[in-house]
């Protein structure tokens, strides 16, 4: 049982992505789904019949329906979408009260150490996937929580298991209905957090209108692939940003005298924020004080510099 | 007027009072220019001090402040180059700081104990949009380690870190535009209901001890 400290390692390619939708009842959740790269849908709510574009889809009655699949099953798709998300983590809570009553609780619900096991074999699961190379789409109904006058859009999952829906994406976008620029009743996705709602926007993505499936038969296996530009771009910006700042913390690190510090002012000016940041607070530990006038560090009154 | 200063934590508490339609504005005020420190507060404290201090490696248990913890199952974090750092930034006329736990490049990472787990509560939370945009950084990812308090004979406070959440979120579009507008929210209450007349006027408590040679 130990805390282990490991080099920190930021990831460089982002091959696969997890991705939550959520959306009132009747908007078209699990059509945008199907506008995904090659989808498979995992039908927890038997409404795959519902959608207008509707491709391969599987009956899941059980967890066991998509905990045996593997890799030659999901061969031929490229996205794996879970409909609806909430649904398919309640077939796993019941398959992990089957597994060992102590689970569960007496009204059904999951014991804390049965939430314990959720939370490991949900992730398990979803490691597995994403080690066949594919991208998994988490469809989730919307609640709304009354605050005043106020609601607020989020998730509907049973307890705890809308935790691990939150931490196991990495985009979530909520889907909702307005006025369109052409005044007809139109449908958007938006990744940004709002007051009211939640989201992730890795992508950077401002709202997107949702097209008819007829339109752009492959929408959302377009918006997939921007947000792993994106990330993947902010990848590449934070290996050459953590390569200066690990060069940077190297030359602060050896720096001993008041002169060496002052010394460094100018070129630190060119350096990343943290690492003037770094510089800072190690020239403070050293017990120098910045003389904003002088534009150089001085040695603290009260404070002898050995 | 005087320079109006809040830290990052005390616009989060405003911004719960402003979502809170049963929440009393002596509450808020007690809140923005007290100093009262809970005892969660001090776990919270004592846990950062002890993270801050970590080289690679493994440890069992961390001693801190008079708080022991005891980590009760096996646990990954990774060591960012640079920790505990503040910065500022001005908003128009009200300056909010903050303090990273630790920063790579562009990535922010902060740390919560806490006895339960709820992603929405730091969802909510403005806390992360302001590290984002102060520090310039593209993703904020939440170290939340849940544990609970162990009955101990003496005074001694003993807690067992029972689970590790990893939670994410990252910049996005009008980021700026949501801290900007919360903080002029806050300046304007603040001019209204914490002001006082006069060049001396106290607006918070805050003292920003760290001189940024970077703003």
């Amino acid at each position: 049982m130990t805390l282990r400290i490991i080099k920190a390692n930021e990831p460089i390619q982002v091959t696969r992505l997890n991705l939550c939708i959520y959306a009132p009842p009747g908007v078209g959740k699990t059509s945008l789904g199907f506008t995904a790269e090659d989808p498979l849908d995992l039908d927890f709510d038997n409404g795959a019949y519902r959608a207008c574009n509707r491709k391969d889809s599987v009956a899941c009655s059980r967890w066991s329906d998509v905990s045996d699949m593997d890799a030659e099953d999901l061969a031929p798709y490229q996205t794996i979408i879970v409909d609806t998300a909430g649904r398919a983590l309640d077939k796993l809570s019941a398959d992990i009260i089957a597994d060992n009553v102590k689970n569960g609780k007496k009204d059904g619900s999951l014991s804390l150490q049965g939430f314990g096991v959720l939370k490991s074999r949900f992730a398990a699961w979803l490691k597995v996937v994403n080690g066949f190379g594919k991208d998994v789409v988490l469809i989730c109904h919307m609640d709304e929580q009354r605050n005043g006058d106020d609601v607020i859009e989020r998730l509907d999952a049973q307890g705890s298991s809308k935790n691990e829906i939150y931490k196991s994406v990495d985009a979530m976008g909520r889907v909702f209905v307005r006025q369109g620029k052409d005044k007809k009743t139109q449908r958007f996705l938006d990744f940004s957090p709002r007051e009211g709602a939640f989201g992730k926007n890795p992508g950077q993505l401002e709202e997107l209108e949702i097209p008819h499936p007829d339109k752009n038969p492959r929408f959302l296996a377009e918006v997939i692939a921007q947000i792993k530009a994106k990330l993947n771009a902010m990848s590449a910006d934070q290996v050459a940003e953590q390569s200066r700042l690990d060069e940077w913390k190297t030359a602060i690190d050896d720096l001993a005298s008041l002169d060496d510090f002052n010394l460094l002012i100018g070129n630190v000016r060119n350096a990343p924020d943290a690492a003037k940041m770094y510089f800072h607070s190690k020239a403070t530990d050293k017990g120098f004080t910045f003389n904003k006038k002088a534009m150089q560090y001085e040695v603290k009154p009260e404070k002898a510099y050995a | 007027m005087p320079e109006l200063i809040y830290r990052v934590s005390q616009v989060d508490v405003f911004r719960s009072w402003e979502d809170d339609p049963d929440a009393d504005m002596n509450w808020l005020i007690k809140e923005l220019t007290g100093k009262v420190e809970t005892p969660d507060m001090k776990r919270g404290t004592a846990f950062h001090a002890a993270l801050e201090k970590l080289g690679t490696g493994e440890v069992e248990r961390i001693d801190s402040q008079g708080h022991t913890f005891i980590f009760d199952g096996d646990f990954e974090l990774p060591a960012f180059p640079v920790r505990e750092i503040r910065k500022s930034k001005d908003y128009g006329g009200i300056t909010v700081s903050g303090k990273v736990d630790a920063i790579n490049g562009h990535h922010v990472l902060d740390h919560k104990a806490a006895t339960w787990f709820d992603a929405e509560r730091y969802f909510k939370k403005y806390q992360w949009r302001y590290y984002l945009d102060i520090f310039g950084a593209d993703r904020f990812t939440w170290y939340v380690w849940e544990m609970q308090e162990a009955d101990t004979t003496d005074d001694s406070r003993v807690f067992v870190v029972r689970d590790l959440h990893v939670l994410e979120q990252y910049r996005y579009p009008h980021l700026e535009r949501d801290c900007r507008d919360l903080a002029l929210r806050l300046k304007s209450f603040a001019e209204q209901h914490l002001v006082k007349p006069g060049p001396q006027s106290i607006v918070a408590s805050l003292e920003i001890t760290d001189e940024d040679i970077a703003s």
